[in-house]
């Protein structure tokens, strides 16, 4: 025979198992994070004023194919090398080329258990023969999943 | 000379009480608890890929509060089946507070609880995950990774609540609800690990838990002056 206290103790006994499994309960996780990770450049143009600028008929070229091929272009996202210190990119606006060297510190880390791991970058250096370019400036020499601006490129 | 001795005597008596003199005292009944957390085996329906153990004590030192404390040990281990890399956890965990009892003491409830109790945490974690695959599409390469070893040093503060009833002679059984908050670390490095073994999900700062355990008493008795 239950007594009182008897459902009582029961009743409480339940709600509180149905609390926790509700909160260890979560959504099946999928990875919903992109993790491309790339080093952010901006164009600008050395003259009185220091401004973005548009490049045309810029490629650049990484391992093979082009990379880009494109006018009107005030900046571009460049992934760089997973497994090696130096990413080289080959730049040419119109007739002239230049090579850019770029030189790197890589940190991998976890994104999430269902996205696994990514890698981040810490940009040491650019080289380059300054052809195309006036000058080159590093800004933020994180390169990660932000979306802020890496690099300077002076035409 | 006689009356020296019987006055020497009546001095003594005086000025050493409790020895020899009939002072009110009662037994008390107190005890000493040890068990292990059987819900540990439905473990892995919450955190897959995890198996551990855990053991229970408590110890009476008044009529309602007791030094109580938990020490675990868990493991987890995930691999390229379900994830993009393998992943090892060890980790062990001490807890140590107080409950307080809160039922009533009487002839049918001898030596039940209903408690609440606090506790502080630490837990001793190593993780690392090998064999991460990371794949570069624009420059054709993967590359194999891995973590080495990270040593993670977990403190945090429990709220339980529950009850212990007697089954048998000195056989116990009861479950404890816990809340607890992750003081610290604030942050992991590179690799959240995958669950803080006595706390719960890795990424979280507040967490709830549950045991359902088996426990021994041995019981012993002590004196106390009676209180007037």
């Amino acid at each position: 025979m239950l007594t009182n206290h008897c459902i009582k103790n029961i009743i409480v006994l339940i709600t509180i198992l149905i609390l926790l499994v509700l909160s260890a309960c979560e959504e099946s996780s999928q990875c919903t994070e992109s993790t491309e990770i790339t080093a952010h450049i901006n164009f600008k143009t050395v003259n009185s004023r220091i401004k973005d600028t548009l490049i045309n008929n810029l490629t650049v070229i990484g391992r093979d194919t082009p990379y880009y091929n494109s006018n009107n272009i005030k900046s571009v996202n460049l992934p760089l090398s997973q497994s090696s210190d130096t990413s080289e990119f080959k730049f040419t606006i119109g007739d002239h080329s230049d090579t850019f060297v770029f030189y790197s510190k890589r940190e991998h880390y976890m994104v999430s258990y269902e996205c696994g791991f990514t890698t981040r970058f810490i940009l040491d250096t650019v080289i380059t023969t300054n052809i195309l370019t006036d000058s080159i400036k590093i800004i933020k020499s994180t390169v990660d999943i932000s979306d802020e601006t890496n690099i300077i490129f002076y035409f | 000379m006689k009356q020296i001795l019987y006055f020497t005597f009546s001095c003594l008596i005086l000025f050493c009480p409790g020895r020899g003199i009939a002072q009110e005292k009662i037994t008390k009944s107190r005890g000493f608890r040890f068990g292990t957390d059987v819900s540990k085996f439905f473990l892995p329906l919450f955190y897959p890929e995890t198996k551990g153990y855990e053991l229970l004590a408590d110890l009476q030192i008044t009529d309602n509060i007791f030094i109580a404390g938990e020490f675990g040990i868990s493991s987890t281990r995930l691999d390229t089946d379900s994830y993009s890399f393998n992943y090892n956890l060890n980790g062990r965990y001490f807890k140590i507070g107080i409950n307080k009892n809160m039922l009533k003491q009487d002839d049918k409830t001898k030596n039940d609880l209903v408690f609440v109790g606090i506790r502080y945490s630490y837990t001793g974690i190593k993780h690392k995950a090998t064999n991460i695959s990371i794949a570069d599409d624009h420059w054709d390469e993967e590359i194999i990774v891995e973590t080495g070893e990270h040593n993670l040093k977990c403190h945090y503060i429990d709220v339980v609540a529950g009850v212990k009833t007697e089954l048998f002679k000195n056989i116990f059984m009861g479950w404890t609800i816990r809340g607890m908050i992750r003081l610290a670390p604030k942050s992991y490095g590179i690799m959240t690990p995958y669950i803080i073994p006595g706390f719960g999900k890795g990424s979280r700062k507040a967490s709830l838990g549950f045991n359902y355990s088996i426990y021994y008493r041995i019981p012993y008795k002590i004196a106390v002056k009676k209180k007037n």
